[in-house]
């Protein structure tokens, strides 16, 4: 099959390589694709068809058409036309049962023909409705077409790639070769790229070329991303010119998808370039000289050429192509046989327009070419070349030939003319629903091949125009491209405080804390951790919570116009509790606000809310323009909790005056500068975990450092877990755990909190409406009536039905009871009612309880 | 706000978060030959408010302005006496060494590689593996990456990644 | 009966060259909800004389596009029992439509990466037990039992902790529902008119006397709008204002594969879902984009987010490939529940609020539309989703339970 060497081919005798295909071993040269191999070596089937598991060979050889997909190296789907071989590959044929050769699903194609036409599924399978799963098992193991390895994981390194050009030209043809050489002369920055392998050697002067990489289409901004592989480039360019010709299609007749029915360009392909003989006795079909052309093109290569009809000049009753085992072996023309092994055919052109018309281009019939052109191009979008038609032969041949057989409109989905025209007769009488319904142009091609053909189909059957009827939306990318390539790298922004690396030495479990990785727990026994606490001396690292810095002569007025509360009339170097409120009144966050200054406040958020409300803060003072700045120093600082009945002796042993930190000195909600440890400190007196603490923020890179430095006082590092028992027992909230977007402040029993009688503040208006109704719900504390946990989410139950929800629960210890957070129905929040809770199915009684559970007057935090 | 800045912390007790945290992912060997990344994190930054037009940088200091009422000062020198002087100006300032970890790059792929940004338009801020960065050049033209202290780590191992991604690369 | 149609095909729907006078009912939007509240009036209540008018193909809005996820787990009991209905309704829709809509229970995992995820987890599946939906947590081992394919290792960033497993989930066959509903609507006498847009109402005070359409004007008796992403302008054109505002939700499907996953995996940490449809093609969505417009163009950041999330949890897909994305509008309603029934309008109700979920709910809503347009009431069933919960804040929200909701 192999032909002399010839001038231009592009395979290298001197090497051969081998590989497997579905069992036979293969042995082709360097430069060849495995089709062009395999085809070489006599192999004709490469695939089965989709629905009727017809035998398929080679149609487009470039790329496109879904009949030479095959599994390489357990890979599916791959177009094996354009695939380089590889020594050692194992190349199967997929969607088969048996072989690629006999295929017992072909059956389908025999006898199944009247029972399986357009949409028989809707019509079939509907009853007993207990068998459907059954009938569903088949139908979906006969779909689909490689199979993927279950055990496969991630096998390649993809790599993303952003690049600007000030001319990106898509399309390697002699348009796009030209207008990239133009560019050039202006200067550089021109880059072209093609999906052909064959011009991976492509030089043009001044311009960058890559290849083979194709872009995938025209997305936001004119960003064009283009597949190289295993490197995604995300171009910018300041100009995009498109160049992407035009595609052969295939012309539509009875027996069009036999094995051996070939585009010219693919059989080009085939002589031209891998010196192989494409069959033996052809017959050419065509409308437009290039494609006629093909016959002496042949004839060079000693391929008896037994007929050429020109189907401008033959206007046939009947034609059709018809075979045996799938192959080809004649054409029928008005009765007439020619015998065969190979069919070129092609129908024209259709301009590759789908990158134009993604990035916003209208696409119109024109008629006197019969094709569909892009129009209307958006700004920094041109097209040169055939894909703006310029060039095209008309297209002459009929929509679809007559004869006897299968008349494929679209292969890649095994849609016939026969279907098309039934869809339409049922009623599907738009192309959108007609497209639906046949599924035509929905294949692996995406339309390529089929869409022109489709619309013409269409057309004549309802006897209207093409321009009438329009095109169905062209839906990126413009080839199938590997989730790898799109993901690239796996990058997940993780925040770690400086302490970190101190809690992974200590063995701490860590975990995800919204975008922080944070200790969990430092052993088994988190109730150890809690102990600690409250019997001596425990440290946790809080360097996550959101930290601000909010000064200006009007800081103040920005900050009672955010919260519910009033911070004028706090003296400076003392702390207050706040709560964000939304326009809804709404809970959004909570921190600590400690006033520095007169125009200076250091503002605390939760750990996840850093980001969200300094844009919140910002966009606000952004609105009311006032004078303070808003500065986010969470990174900046770290921040510990020493907690516990030894805090202020731990920490008097680290500062230079211990009387510093006296009771008196330092009381409860001050805040105050120190140095700790030779680090220069802002000590806040806060008590979220229920004992006498400090909150220490200062340098982080100094956070090793005065952890080490409290570790070595005695102090015991804690982790979230016990953090979050001891605050549930002092009945203290988090946000965003025990609230949801729906909580307000009187509902989650924070009354207190909010200062009505103040001027505008954020949610006010919709606290007003609050404060004057009945809460449906209420946030409470419970205590069990059992010694058993509710899980965090189990719910109230009153008749059967659930009326609340349990947002924390935890065994306490110091408490010597089961505890939670709950919100019940406001008639059942009065302290003392009993509920039940659902718990692994059966209902236990729990009791309404009012405040903290540990500690209620605050006398440990506060001595 | 001496609690701002690492300048004010007495001797030994600093250490780069990001240095620290690299120990772990290799960035040694690639302190070696030929050098492509550098820790930058202790060097001092100041972050201006306000009216950042009447700040003059001074000598081996650059002023990188983000918006109007908003830049970093990069400066030899101590922070927090750049604070004062600066605030003697007529802005707002702050420490912003301990809130920035900053890593020099090298090789200008391997910004192409983490972010969209047109790196003619450098100093400037813009997104790099998927955060907000800080960008300007060098003396020494290297590129000077900035981003939050607490996403270093992070920041770190993907340009790790990436020159090692370079590496493999035999495509072009 | 359908299996004759297979040898003599029978017309799914009539051409309808003419709109009369005057119809009884006019629906507004030949989507799935639109075309099921036809069906319903026409069956349950004798009401035919009715019109659906669609301004281009039925199914061409958000019906023909969304990725088919059909679950009853919601957070709230209203929302349970309302999304229970509409499930149970929709197992026995291929047998009453007498049309394989391919409903395929093969259950639903919504992922847990967090002990926070696991708590709404837990709410979620307390709720749904108790009103009789089949849901649980359940820890790794179990998801493995189910879903071997899933990667439960340590090596994803966010790893699996648990998930939420409801096994009555699955998907369906999208366009199947909107033919079955209009063939079984014009079956019963429902004229749908496609191509006819509706671009403004008469009124007489507080009730609309007449339909002007881009095909001429018609009088109404009553008017039901399902035009869900459209649902705000055309309250504009009747003069009310709905909370709602759309969004662009975007899909992709690869190349289709031999049987490789049997349920749907969602997981709203990393924003993605997938399912494997009956074509062997893997359908993967991700969250509503963040602004408002009714531009349905879709982004490649979507696609790569969406690839790499994918991954995640299917580190197989690697090779997988991309074959085709779209876009669709989604109907965002403050509370992420649906709008559904009256309005000030006397004689103007709608279903909108739909987001991304709103196609499990066809049946329920042309059932309850159907009774509350036939009878003047509204079912007790919808109560909780009038648009008066805007006034009384008396919200159903969803909002906490999943950022992914479908
Ligand atoms: C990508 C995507 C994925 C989704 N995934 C899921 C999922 O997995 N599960 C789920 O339950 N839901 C999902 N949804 C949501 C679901 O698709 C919708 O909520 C549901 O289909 C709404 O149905 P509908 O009939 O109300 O609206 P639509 O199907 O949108 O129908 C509205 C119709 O009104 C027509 N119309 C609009 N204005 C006019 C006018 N002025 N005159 C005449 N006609 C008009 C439109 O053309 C359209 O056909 C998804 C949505 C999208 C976009
Ligand atoms: S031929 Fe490929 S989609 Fe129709």
């Amino acid at each position: 099959m192999r032909l002399e060497r010839r001038d231009g081919e592009r395979i290298d005798r001197s090497r051969a390589v081998s590989f497997t295909f579905a069992g036979w071993r293969i042995t082709g040269f360097e430069g060849d694709t495995i089709a062009t191999a395999a085809f070489a070596a006599g192999k004709r089937v490469f695939s089965r068809s989709f629905k009727y598991h017809r035998p398929r060979g080679l149609l487009c050889c470039s790329g496109h058409c879904p009949n030479c997909q095959m599994t390489v190296d357990g890979v599916p789907n791959v177009r094996v036309c354009t695939e380089p071989i590889r020594e050692g590959a194992v190349v199967e044929g997929q969607n088969v049962r048996w072989s690629l050769d006999f295929d017992f699903m072909s059956l389908t194609d025999k006898i199944g023909g009247p029972f399986t036409p357009v949409g028989f599924y809707y019509r079939t399978f509907i009853r007993p409705r207990a068998a459907w799963p059954l009938y569903e098992k088949f139908l979906r193991s006969a779909a689909g077409l490689g199979a993927l390895d279950p055990h496969a994981g991630h096998t390649r390194r993809y790599d993303t790639e952003h690049r600007r050009a000030r001319v990106l030209v898509v399309g390697g043809g002699a348009a796009g070769r030209a207008a990239a050489l133009e560019a050039a002369q202006a200067g550089p920055g021109v880059v072209l790229v093609d999906e052909d392998p064959r011009n991976r050697d492509l030089a043009l002067p001044g311009v960058e070329v890559l290849a083979p990489a194709r872009a995938l289409g025209i997305w936001e901004g004119g960003l064009v991303p283009v597949d190289a592989d295993t490197v995604l480039y995300r171009f910018r360019a300041e100009r995009i010119v498109v160049a992407t010709g035009a595609t052969e299609q295939p012309l539509v007749f009875p027996g069009n998808d036999l094995v051996g029915v070939m585009l010219p360009d693919g059989v080009r392909r085939l002589i031209g370039d891998y010196s192989i003989r494409p069959g033996e006795r052809a017959v050419v079909l065509g409308s437009d000289d290039e494609t006629l052309a093909i016959a002496d093109e042949l004839m060079d290569v000693g391929v008896e050429v037994e007929k050429v009809v020109d189907l401008r000049d033959v206007r046939p009753r009947e034609l059709s192509a018809q075979g045996g085992k799938g192959r080809v072996r004649r054409l029928v023309l008005n009765g007439e046989r020619y015998g065969c092994d190979l069919l070129v055919a092609s129908g024209g052109r259709q301009p590759a327009y789908s990158l134009l018309a993604q990035a916003g281009a209208r696409v119109e019939f024109d008629d006197s070419l019969g094709v569909f052109v892009p129009t209307e191009l958006p700004d920094g979008v041109e097209a040169v070349g055939s894909v703006t038609g310029a060039g095209l032969p008309r297209i002459a041949p009929e929509p679809a030939y007559e004869g006897k057989g299968k008349c494929f409109v679209c292969v890649c989905e095994d849609v016939t003319t026969k279907d098309m025209k039934r869809a339409i007769g049922e009623g599907f009488d738009s192309i959108e629903l007609a497209k639906r319904y046949t599924t035509t142009t929905m294949g692996p091609c995406q339309g390529k091949l089929c869409h022109l053909s489709s619309i013409r189909v269409y057309a004549e059957e309802t006897r209207m125009f093409e321009s009438a009827i329009g095109t169905t939306t062209a839906r990126p990318p413009w080839a199938p491209v590997e989730l790898g390539l799109l993901a690239g790298r796996e990058l997940t922004p993780t925040r770690r405080g400086s302490i970190h690396w101190r809690h992974q030495e200590a063995g701490a479990t860590i975990q995800w804390a919204g975008p922080w990785k944070r200790p969990y727990a430092y052993g088994e026994h988190p109730e150890d951790e809690v102990r600690a606490v409250h019997e001596s001396l425990g440290v946790i690292d809080v360097s996550t919570l959101g930290k601000l810095l909010v000064e200006g002569r009007e800081a103040v007025q920005l900050l009672e116009r955010l919260y519910p509360s009033r911070f004028g009339d706090m003296k400076p170097g003392r702390i207050r509790y706040g709560v964000l409120t939304s326009d809804g009144g709404r809970i959004m966050d909570d921190g600590t606000i400690a006033r520095l200054a007169d125009d200076l406040f250091y503002v605390t958020t939760t750990s996840t809310g850093a980001d969200a409300v300094t844009a919140w803060f910002q966009w606000w003072n952004a609105v009311w323009a006032y004078d303070a700045e808003i500065v986010n120093v969470t990174g900046a600082l770290a921040a510990v909790n020493l907690a516990g009945p030894r805090a202020r002796e731990a920490l008097g042993r680290l500062v230079e005056d211990p009387d510093d930190v006296s009771a008196e000195d330092f009381k409860y909600l001050d805040a105050h500068e120190l140095v700790v440890a030779g680090v220069p400190t802002l000590a806040l007196r806060i008590g979220f975990v229920g004992e006498l603490g400090y909150e220490l923020h200062f340098p982080s890179p100094a956070g090793e450092h005065l952890w080490d430095a409290l570790v070595g006082e005695g102090a015991r590092p804690f982790g979230l877990e016990p953090q979050r028992v001891l605050r549930l027992e002092k009945g203290h909230v988090i946000v965003g755990q025990d609230t949801d977007s729906e909580s307000n402040l009187y509902s989650a029993g924070m009354s207190w909190l909010p200062k009505l009688d103040k001027d505008d503040f954020v949610g006010k208006f919709a606290l007003e409406h609050f404060v004057q109704r009945e809460e449906k719900e209420q946030l409470v504390g419970f205590t069990m009536e059992e010694d058993v946990v509710p899980a965090e989410g189990a719910q109230i139950v009153v008749d059967g039905m659930p009326v609340g929800r349990v947002t924390s629960a935890r065994h306490s210890e110091a408490v010597g009871q089961v505890i939670g957070l709950a919100w019940v129905p406001g008639e059942r929040s009065e302290p003392g009612t009993r509920v039940e809770i659902q718990v692994d199915r059966l209902r236990r009684g729990a009791r309404i309880t009012d405040g903290a559970f540990f500690d209620p007057s605050g006398a440990r935090m506060r001595s | 706000m001496n609690f701002l800045s690492p300048s004010r912390c007495a001797s030994g007790t600093l250490a780069s978060p990001l240095a620290r945290s690299l120990g772990r992912v290799g960035w040694s060997s690639y302190l070696g030959e030929p050098e492509q990344v550098r820790d930058l994190s202790l060097e001092g930054v100041v972050e201006v408010r306000g009216n950042a037009s009447a700040v003059s940088p001074g000598a081996g200091e650059e002023l990188v302005t983000l918006s109007p009422r908003r830049a970093f000062l990069f400066t030899g020198g101590d922070p927090a006496e750049v604070v004062a002087r600066v605030r003697g100006q007529g802005a707002l300032a702050y420490d912003a060494t301990g809130a920035l970890a900053g890593i020099a790059i090298a090789n200008e792929r391997v910004l192409r590689r983490l972010t969209d940004l047109d790196l003619d338009s450098i100093p400037t801020a813009g997104p790099f593996a998927r955060v907000s960065a800080v960008f300007r050049r060098g003396t020494d033209g290297w590129f000077h990456v900035y981003v939050q202290q607490e996403l270093g780590h992070y920041v770190a191992e993907a340009v790790l990644d990436a020159l090692a991604g370079l590496e493999q690369t035999t495509w072009r | 009966m359908a299996l004759s149609e297979i040898f003599f095909p029978k017309r799914m729907w009539r051409p309808r060259p003419e709109l009369k006078r005057r119809y009884e009912v006019v629906i507004v939007g030949g989507g799935s909800h639109g075309l099921a509240t036809a069906y319903y009036l026409a069956k349950r209540h004798g009401i035919t004389d009715v019109a659906i008018l669609e301004k281009s193909y039925v199914g061409s809005g958000a019906s023909g596009r969304n990725t088919t996820i059909i679950r009853s787990n919601y957070r709230t009991p209203e929302g349970a029992a309302f999304y229970g209905e509409s499930v149970r309704l929709y197992e026995g829709l291929s047998d009453k439509l007498d049309f394989n809509l391919m409903f395929s229970q093969h259950g639903h995992l919504t992922l847990a990466h967090s002990d926070r995820a696991m708590i709404t987890m837990q709410e979620r599946a307390e709720v749904n037990r108790l009103l009789g939906i089949r849901s649980s947590v359940i820890d790794p081992p179990r998801i493995a039992e189910l879903c071997p394919e899933l990667d439960l290792s340590q090596r994803p960033a966010y790893p699996v902790v648990g998930a939420l497993y409801h096994p009555p989930g699955g998907i369906i066959r999208h366009d199947a529902v909107v033919w079955g509903f209009a063939r079984a609507a014009d079956s019963r006498g429902v004229e749908i008119h496609p191509n006819t847009e509706v671009t403004g109402f008469a009124r007489s005070g507080d009730r609309i006397v007449s339909v002007e359409t881009s095909r001429g004007r018609v009088e109404c008796g009553q008017v039901v709008s399902a035009t869900a992403g459209w649902s705000s302008l055309v309250g504009r054109l009747v003069g009310i204002r709905l909370p709602i505002t759309t969004h662009i939700l975007q899909a992709f499907v690869t190349e289709p594969v031999k049987p490789f996953l049997d349920v749907v995996l969602v997981s709203s940490q990393l924003h993605v879902y997938v399912s494997q449809t009956d074509r062997g093609e893997f359908l993967i969505g991700a969250e509503i984009e963040p602004y408002t417009t009714y531009k349905s163009t879709g982004t490649l950041s979507f696609l790569e987010y969406s690839a790499a999330h994918t991954l995640e949890l299917l580190p197989q897909l690697e090779r997988a490939k991309v074959l085709r994305t779209w876009t669709g509008l989604c109907d965002l309603s403050p509370d992420y529940s649906p709008i559904l029934g009256k309005t000030e309008i006397d004689n103007f109700h709608v279903s909108t609020g739909w987001g991304t979920y709103g196609f499990k709910a066809a049946p329920i809503v042309g059932v309850t539309l159907a009774e509350l347009v036939a009878s003047g009431r509204t079912p007790d069933l919808i109560a909780p989703f009038a648009m008066e919960r805007f006034h009384t804040d008396t919200l159903v929200s969803e909002l906490a339970a999943a950022a992914v909701s479908h």
